[in-house]
């Protein structure tokens, strides 16, 4: 006899919503949990459309296609992808200065000693340069080179991992495909009116535009900034958090692609915001982030068109947002992934992140049935810590900064931090330490990345570093440099590794 | 560059934890490092390490092997702890069975026993059929196992070597009474009656507990280690010394969430947060939530958990992509092959 006998299973999931959130959670979910007998519908109004956005990713992406069997050639050739090792951050700690974000480390630890320390003791002498120039995956990057990683941890060119650059529009049908050919069904057309249960308040049925009435055990709302059910049904509030990342308006363009096919993705700080580059194998995607206080919607629109650096493809589209999250991620019934559970703003590709997390934790706790409490706490409890430490690493961005030259600037920079990230910052400032946390998206080197790649420069080092000779410290910093330059070299040219692999689409 | 003298009090083993690591990774020109022993170890226990050792003594380059040999030790792949009830129960270091799909084996488990009747969990555990058995392997052929062991030490013995390592890296090494106190930039103190962990001012306190074996290993390695990495000037670590407080103290409070469950009558009644979401979640789905900065891994808390009859409602649903024959049949040939396996050590 089964625990939950006499209790409503769930046994009938339904996603609501048809964009990059509620494709993923319906190939997962069919994945992994369709041979056990789970039916999953997805509804979807190609009236009301998607976000159309969202086409930079972070390494983990790859964990989530290899776990439901997508095969990454064919992917990348369906969603005409590109690999990403890193993200460049031009204008940030002061206008002209550029570093980039990799996804990996910097040097190698010495007797346990992390290598920015022995970088910053020795930082402006002759020949030891920047920090980006003992990254793998960073001078590969400005090289536009790439080559997978390899899997041997005693090689330099195991200290990277990558993620791609797709098109949005061509991501969520292929998790279409992938999610039909796994047994979801899906529905075209417009959830109109939501039924709850009038004793438990959870959501029982839904009924579409012609009539239709979808029931299930289990919503997902995946129906992005309308938040249908979690907000608009079952009024789960909203953390805002525009106090501290007050970017609310985004305008987003596409343009042909111009120049080598770089391995990265560049975010350029402008007077109130910051604007993307994505490059695709056909085409760029570019955008200007910014907050509506500080800049008007022609001002953002017009720096987003001068900056485009191939011919522009389709008329500017403007799209609203305010930071936070969703009170409650997963309430009675529902659970939100996606736009619909909270949006921190597209810095550092972070979204489609917490969308993988959210599956993810919805399928290690997937109710039987709906005395689910504990679970759905869980949930919560889990995601809230997630969504916090992006939260934080974003605002760092913003923060550690010396520009002064317009109002929105010098409010970021002035503006009092939450605790956690000020006791990081002066961890930092005074010797280089970083903490560290075992649960949350961004370790170490990403840290010291952007700290170090916008200035914030410890005003002394780990105390450790003193124990080796100078002179042997920079023998081993010319060395690796060398090495890393020489490795970078060796990898193939992005654009070649694409087509080499099949990997590019087919012209239509 | 000022020279920086620390001064560390403790017995010989747990000055020569905190000595031998600080000769390593602190001690340089214009450093001193100073060992105050007090000979008054009346502690007749072995000296319990956790699996960590390895890493350790990789990192300043003690030979494992050497020491094990001279130290009479003895692998341990289970540390043995008491319950509320009298009883002991043995937390193992590595996982019951071998995971599947990405999914932890106690979840097939807890299908399986619904399907037919199974022996324990605990069945299901090499380590602990190791850690039971009659002799226990060579070092050289325990490494080369799926488990993860650490090593039970002669306390005096392996004092004794550590404090010889320290001294043989440049570190002082006085009786207790003969130290010099007034000019040390940092006293550490070793003490099993200080309540919480804490480094301020000129004073760094290590609080030691040793209910559950390895604990005490494991306070004197995460401490030393953490000083380390967050090596500053002694005479400006303000945020350093906020830290390594921080870290210390909420690993101390993973320690309390064990000692909670292993102790009080209701575990699903304990009033701590975090032990309260690991037993509740536990219970709800089978999953152990972690928090940052865990002492315990999860098969030691999933083996606490069953040995203070915490019972999950139900298995995870991801558990039931195996058909009940081929789930049945995979239980039986695991636990053949733990069997086999133990019987295969135990004849070499
Ligand atoms: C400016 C901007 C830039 C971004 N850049 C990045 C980035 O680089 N990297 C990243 O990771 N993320 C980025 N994101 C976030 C990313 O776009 C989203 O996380 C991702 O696209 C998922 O969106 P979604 O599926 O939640 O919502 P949507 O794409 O909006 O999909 C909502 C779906 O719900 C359906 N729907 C809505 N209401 C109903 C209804 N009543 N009935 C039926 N269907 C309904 C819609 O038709 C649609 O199918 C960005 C977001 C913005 C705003």
């Amino acid at each position: 006899m089964g625990a939950n006998e006499g209790k409503q299973a769930i046994n009938r999931v339904v996603v609501v919503g048809g964009g990059t959130a509620g494709w993923m959670t319906a190939a997962g979910l069919a994945s992994m949990l369709g041979p056990t007998g789970l039916e999953i519908t997805l509804i979807e109004s190609e009236a009301i459309g998607v976000v159309g956005v969202g086409e930079a990713t972070l390494p983990h992406i790859k964990n989530f296609n290899d776990t439901i069997g997508v095969n990454e050639a064919e992917f990348m050739a369906a969603t005409s992808a590109t690999f990403k090792l890193g993200i460049e951050f031009v204008n940030w700690g002061r206008k002209g200065d550029s570093y980039i974000h990799p996804f990996g480390e910097f040097g190698l630890p010495n007797a346990g000693v992390a290598f920015h320390q022995y970088w910053r003791k020795f930082a402006g002498q002759p020949g030891v340069g920047s920090l980006d120039e003992y990254s793998l995956p960073v001078i590969a990057s400005r090289l536009g080179k790439f080559q997978p990683p390899s899997e041997d941890p005693r090689s330099v060119m195991s200290t990277y991992r990558y993620a791609y650059q797709f098109d949005a529009l061509q991501y969520a049908p292929f998790m279409r495909s992938h999610a039909e050919a796994r047994g979801v069904t899906r529905m075209e057309g417009k959830v109109v009116d939501v039924a709850l249960e009038p004793e438990s308040g959870r959501v029982s049925a839904l009924t579409m535009d012609d009539g239709r009435v979808v029931e299930g055990d289990l919503f997902v709302d995946c129906t992005g900034f309308f938040g249908l059910l979690i907000e608009k049904t079952l009024n789960a509030g909203y953390d805002d958090w525009s106090e501290w990342l007050p970017a609310d308006r985004a305008v987003a363009v596409p343009c042909e692609s111009a120049g080598p096919l770089l391995p990265y993705t560049r975010a350029t700080a402008h007077e109130a915001g910051w604007s993307w580059r994505i490059p695709l194998q056909h085409r760029t995607g570019n955008g200007h982030v910014y907050s509506s206080q500080f800049l008007s919607d022609d001002a953002a629109c017009d720096t987003l068109l001068e900056g485009l650096e191939g011919e522009r493809l389709a008329d500017p589209r403007f799209l609203r947002f305010v930071t936070g999250k969703r009170r409650k991620l997963w309430s009675r019934n529902v659970v939100a992934i996606g736009l619909s559970g909270g949006f921190l703003e597209p810095l550092e590709s972070t979204s489609i992140y917490l969308i993988q997390e959210g599956i993810t934790k919805l399928l290690e706790l997937f109710p039987a049935d709906q005395d689910c409490d504990v679970e759905v706490a869980e949930y919560n409890h889990w995601m809230d810590l997630q969504f916090e430490r992006v939260r934080d690493f974003l605002i760092l961005h913003y923060h550690a900064t010396e520009r002064d030259d317009s109002d929105f600037w010098n409010h970021m920079r002035t503006m009092t931090v939450p605790d956690s990230l000020a006791e990081r910052l002066e961890l930092f400032t005074a010797h280089g330490h970083v903490s560290a946390y075992d649960h949350g998206l961004f370790l170490v080197p990403s840290w010291v990345a952007v700290l170090i790649g916008q200035r914030v420069l410890p005003s002394s080092v780990d105390a450790r570093v003193s124990r080796q000779a100078d002179a042997e410290v920079l023998r081993h910093l010319a060395g690796l440099k060398g090495h890393m330059e020489k490795a970078a070299g060796s990898m193939e040219d992005h654009a070649a590794y694409l087509a080499r692999n099949n990997m590019m689409r087919a012209a239509a | 560059m000022s020279a920086e003298r620390i001064l560390v009090r403790g017995t010989p083993v747990q000055a020569g934890v905190i000595g031998a690591y600080l000769a390593s990774r602190w001690l340089a020109a214009g450093r001193a490092l100073e060992l105050a022993i007090d000979p008054e170890d009346n502690t007749a226990a072995p000296f319990v390490t956790r699996p960590s050792i390895h890493r350790l003594h990789g990192e300043i380059g003690l030979p494992t092997d050497q020491l094990f040999a001279r130290c009479g030790g003895s692998p341990v792949l289970a540390a043995e702890a008491q319950t509320a009830d009298g009883s002991s129960v043995q937390l193992p270091f590595s996982a019951f069975g071998v995971p599947r799909g990405g999914l932890e084996f106690h979840q097939y488990w807890l299908r399986a026993s619904r399907l037919s009747e199974q022996a324990d969990l605990t069945e299901f555990s090499l380590s602990l059929a190791l850690q039971n058995a009659a002799h226990k392997p060579p070092l050289a052929q325990l490494a080369q196992l799926p488990v993860e062991f650490g090593i039970a030490f002669d306390r005096a013995a392996y004092g004794n070597a550590l404090l010889s390592f320290a001294k043989a890296g440049g570190a002082s090494v006085v009786e207790s009474g003969n130290e010099q106190e007034q000019d040390a930039d940092l006293v550490i103190q070793c003490s099993p009656d200080a309540g919480a962990p804490k480094w301020h001012g000129q004073e760094l306190t290590i609080a030691l507990e040793s209910d559950i074996p390895g604990l005490e290993w494991h306070h004197l390695s995460s401490a030393a280690r953490r000083f380390a990495s967050l090596a500053a000037p002694l005479s400006n670590c303000a945020p350093e010394q906020a830290e390594w407080t921080r870290l210390a103290v909420a690993e101390n409070e993973r320690v309390a969430d064990m000692r909670e469950l292993l102790s009080i009558n209701d575990p699903l009644a304990s009033s701590r947060p975090a032990l309260q979401r690991k037993a509740e979640v536990f219970v709800a789905c089978g999953r152990i939530p972690t928090e940052d900065y865990e002492v315990f891994t999860p098969p030691e808390w999933l083996a606490a958990l069953w040995a203070r009859g915490v019972r999950p409602r139900r298995s995870d649903r991801m558990a039931e992509r195996l058909p009940d024959a081929q789930l049945l049949d995979w239980l039986d040939q695991l636990r053949g092959q733990i069997a086999s396996l133990t019987r295969q050590v135990q004849a070499a």
